[in-house]
């Protein structure tokens, strides 16, 4: 079959997995109550990104150098050690900057220590032993998680509360509280991860169909090659 | 048509069903009708035909037959405005047949497919949301614009008074049985509401163990825990009367997805909702917890099912011999 | 194992006693309108024109004092059929003799709508039939013999004597499908159920000497004109007896059987005539193109006689879930079509069900053999 443009486009998307096509909160479900517990405002969406980063990306290194080496039960307890290590400053850090955010997330800042995407990522038995090829897919993955979170975090502010990193918007009149609530943050992942599938699925219908036309051209092509033409524009005749 | 047997079938089709419940609802908006005017009406063809819309863009979406036989998204989208007052302004009533069609049904697979019961769902989307406009009532009787919003009193129905703790001040028995009261549109004619049940179960577009054992239990609970001093008879007239039990018993509970397939389960279902609608009454933070209570136990009834498959089989297994044996003979 | 297959039946001990009454409020089925009286007042036309085939044995000059095993050796050489099941009458016999039955039943349960051809030469010719079930009884060794009838509240035209000829006449009324063969085959050893036609034909066996060459069929539907029972020969094709019977208009469907469990043909096929068809039935079509999806109502779980869960199984069979319908009983299914006929959605559960039905048992029957060869 020829497959020119879609297998360029699937080469390109297959680089960035945890970006597009193994996106954490979409396709695997990881690290959900953060999430919606955290996407009422993009300030706080902020905080635990940060959070989720501080102590996400340092932990995977230490597993990707220290994984092999560790036995099973004792690998969890040493990874989510290091997370809580890495979040104290964190939340130092944070709580000087947003007091009430921070009071208002309770538990949810504290328990990034032992999140499922840190677990997931910990347990990749191909990333032990190689630093590098780990920060690029912790990279990729929190880029993936900071993306979702972003969406949601500015859909919920703006239509939940009508107002965008606690400026109020003018142009909302209208505002629908039910997206503020725990229930109304995953309708909204729901609907985000079927609209990204279905985003994903109409551009690789669209280039296939340009594939088979390229396929159809170029068939056609080698069946009547066009004859070169000569000097006044008369065919070359034998 | 099908190639395999049986070759006759039942009149009755799903379309029936569906027509069943319209016809019964076309008695309870009447009855809106002469209490709050021309606008319940006008609120009822407006929610259908927001329905009518989703259903089409989400069909197409679902890339779904689209059919104008089958009726249960007309029955969810009339079901709606009669839970809620009767001033309730157009784009509130529109947000909630949306919710309720494009989130609560289509997504889950559309006719037949739903977890959770989608009118239920569009009240509590409109109650979350929008809870001054949702529990404030016209008075009965009072003439309302017909486009526009309410511009009158409103006042707050027998419900709110028990929240708060106090005896609702509402009139006598009959008043509550005649609908002379503020309340939902549709849920304050309880002996037309009745007076639906009964023909529901004799069609058997319902099974009578859902409605009467709800009720049943809900009056045991109000009749040993009143919510306010007064003797126990009284509060279960109170309770029942007031808000949208005896409505959702008809309407609701029994909706044919998301109630259990057998009359042991659909017991037990019932049951269950009458004490979770009863402890949200109590302890919950809306006037009305009945939609709710709903919800929650939508999301058990596939363990009932599978409890009922479990005890229908040792049953079966008392009973009969197994069809190879059945063979031989 | 938790989803093993049934283990065969028990005696009755205290438990199973209580089980067995709480079964007592599940008892499912439909009452059907019948649809029987057109034919089934009609006399029962011969249309054999009196071809007859002798065969190996010559009439017997005392038919009274007859043996059991002689008898045998009629019904065998006669080759004849019983009409309810397809097999041979004389293996019937005989296994009933050898497994020492006590009561032999004259089945003339014709439960399904519009079939009525065991029922109307019971009544039309009666002597045949009760003296060819005295004859299977001396074959079979039985000491008691009833004839068995289905009558419910849609026959009223019906009537149905307490006894034939001193046999008596055992009612049985109730739901689609029959109580009888449920009750009867609780005890499968002491009772065997012989088709009526089968007994007239081994009549005529012992008393003409002739072998079995006609079969009994009802021809009814919206598109016949007289609708009637026929005796017509194996071997003449549907529409010749469709044909003789008149036809109004251009049947959309011809049904070879009863209704609920017929076989379906395309009404330009000619095929003959067996032993076993009972009914040729054509009906219009009303061909309705309605794509309903499951509602959940639950009506085929109510009507089910057998006490399944045919919405479950469904859902197992399209999603080729085997948990599920191991979970449900799958091959319990007697394919009596009961739920098919309530569905509100029109939908095929009854095929799809016996189908999935199918898969289990084979599936199940090849774990077996593996087992049962290591």
């Amino acid at each position: 079959m020829f497959l020119l443009k879609t297998r360029k486009h699937h080469n390109r998307v297959r680089r960035l997995p945890g970006l597009i096509t193994e996106n954490p909160v979409l396709a695997l479900g990881l690290a959900l109550p953060f999430v919606i517990a955290a996407s009422y405002s993009l300030r706080a969406a902020l905080c635990v990104f940060t959070g989720m980063v501080v102590a996400t990306l340092p932990t995977v290194l230490l597993a990707s150098l220290t994984g092999s080496r560790l036995p099973a039960f004792i690998r969890t307890p040493v990874y989510a050690l290091c997370a809580m290590a890495l979040l104290l400053p964190a939340e130092a850090l944070l709580t000087a900057h947003f007091p009430v955010i921070l009071d208002s997330l309770g538990v949810y800042f504290p328990v990034l220590a032992v999140n499922t995407l840190l677990m997931h990522l910990c347990e990749k038995e191909e990333l032990w032993g190689h630093p590098l090829a780990a920060l690029r897919r912790t990279g990729l993955a929190l880029a993936g998680f900071g993306a979702v979170m972003g969406i949601v975090a500015c859909v919920r502010e703006l239509f939940g509360a009508g107002t965008l990193w606690g400026m109020p918007v003018s142009w909302i009149s209208w505002r629908i509280d039910a997206l503020l609530f725990p229930f109304g943050g995953l309708i909204v992942i729901a609907f985000l991860a079927a609209g990204c599938r279905a985003i994903g699925r109409l551009l690789r219908g669209a280039l296939y169909q340009s594939d088979q036309r390229l396929q159809r051209d170029m068939l056609r092509d080698a069946a009547h090659p066009p004859r070169p033409d000569g000097v006044d524009g008369t065919p070359i005749s034998k | 048509m099908t190639n395999a047997p049986p070759y006759i079938r039942q009149k009755d089709s799903c379309r029936t069903l569906t027509e069943d419940v319209l016809i019964v609802l076309f008695a309870v908006y009447f009855m809106a009708v002469y209490y709050y005017g021309a606008r319940a009406a006008v609120l009822g063809v407006f929610s259908a035909g927001v329905a009518f819309l989703c259903d089409i863009v989400c069909k197409l979406l679902l890339r779904q037959r689209i059919t104008l036989r089958e009726h249960s998204s007309l029955v969810t989208a009339l079901v709606i405005p009669l839970l809620l007052p009767a001033s309730i302004p157009y784009s509130i009533l529109a947000a909630a047949v949306v919710f309720a069609l494009v989130v609560m049904k289509y997504p889950f697979g559309g006719v037949g497919g739903n977890l959770f019961n989608p009118a239920a769902g569009g009240f509590a989307f409109a109650a979350i949301c929008f809870p001054r406009d949702v529990f404030a009532y016209p008075t009965p009787l009072e003439r309302l614009d017909i486009f526009g919003s309410y511009a009158g009193r409103s006042v707050t129905s027998a419900a709110y008074t028990l929240k708060a703790g106090g005896i609702p001040s509402v009139g006598d028995f009959v008043e509550m049985l005649l609908g002379n009261v503020p309340g939902p549109m549709g849920a304050t004619n309880i002996l037309v509401v009745c007076a639906c049940l009964l023909y529901l179960v004799i069609r058997g577009t319902v099974r009578w163990q859902g409605p009467v054992f709800f009720l049943a239990t809900c009056a045991g609970l109000a009749w040993l825990f009143p919510r306010a001093s007064m003797p126990g008879n009284e509060s279960v007239m109170y309770e029942l009367f007031s808000g949208i039990l005896i409505f959702g018993a008809v309407f609701m509970l029994m909706e044919p997805v998301t109630s259990p397939k057998r009359p042991t389960g659909t017991m037990l279902y019932a049951v269950l909702t009458g004490v979770m609608t009863m402890l949200f009454r109590r302890f919950g933070g809306f006037e009305e917890g009945f939609p709710f209570a709903l919800l929650l136990c939508n999301a058990f009834v596939p363990l009932f099912d599978l409890a009922d498959e479990l005890l229908h089989r040792k049953i079966r297994r008392a009973r009969l011999v197994s069809s190879e044996n059945e063979k031989a003979s | 194992m938790f989803f093993q297959r049934t283990a065969p039946p028990r005696a009755d001990g205290p438990s199973r006693r209580f089980w067995r009454t709480a079964a007592f409020f599940g008892r499912g089925g439909m009452l059907l309108e019948q649809h029987k009286d057109p034919a089934l007042s009609r006399d029962l036309r011969d249309c054999t024109s009196g071809a007859a085939e002798a065969m190996d044995l010559p009439p017997a000059d005392d038919p009274g004092s007859l043996s059991g095993e002689e008898v045998l050796r009629y019904a065998r050489s006669a080759a004849i059929i019983d009409e309810r099941d397809g097999l041979l009458l004389a293996d019937k016999l005989k296994q009933g003799a050898k497994g020492g039955v006590s009561l032999l039943v004259a089945d003339a349960v014709d439960d399904e709508p519009y079939v009525s051809s065991q029922l109307s030469p019971l009544f039309k010719l009666s002597q045949q039939a009760v003296e060819g079930l005295w004859l299977a009884a001396r074959a079979a060794g039985t000491s008691e013999s009833i004839i068995a009838v289905y009558k419910n509240l849609y026959d009223t035209r019906l009537k149905i004597p307490g006894s034939l000829y001193g046999v008596r006449i055992r009612k049985i009324t109730g739901k689609y499908p029959a109580e009888a063969r449920t009750l009867f085959t609780q005890q499968p050893q002491s009772t065997l159920l012989v088709g009526v036609c089968a007994l007239i034909h081994l009549y005529r066996a012992v008393h003409r000497g002739v072998r079995q060459t006609s079969a009994f069929v009802t021809v009814a539907g919206d598109c016949v004109a007289n609708p009637q029972n026929l005796e017509v020969l194996c071997g003449v094709t549907t529409r010749q007896v469709l044909e003789r019977c008149g036809l109004i208009e251009i049947p959309g469907r011809v049904v070879l059987g009863g209704p609920m469990t017929g076989r379906c043909i395309s009404p330009d096929e000619e095929v003959p005539v067996t032993p076993t068809t009972r009914a040729v039935l054509a009906f219009r079509s009303n061909e309705r193109d309605r794509h309903y999806q499951c509602i959940g109502c639950g009506k085929c779980v109510k009507v089910c006689p057998q006490g399944l869960s045919p919405v479950y199984l469904y859902k197992g069979a399209q999603t080729k879930n085997l948990r599920l319908l191991r979970l449900c009983d799958a091959v319990f299914c007697t394919g009596c079509g009961t739920c098919s006929y309530v569905c509100p959605a029109k939908l095929d559960l009854s095929a799809e069900i016996r189908r999935a039905a199918g898969i289990v048992r084979s599936l199940d029957s090849a774990k077996e053999e593996v087992a049962s060869h290591d």
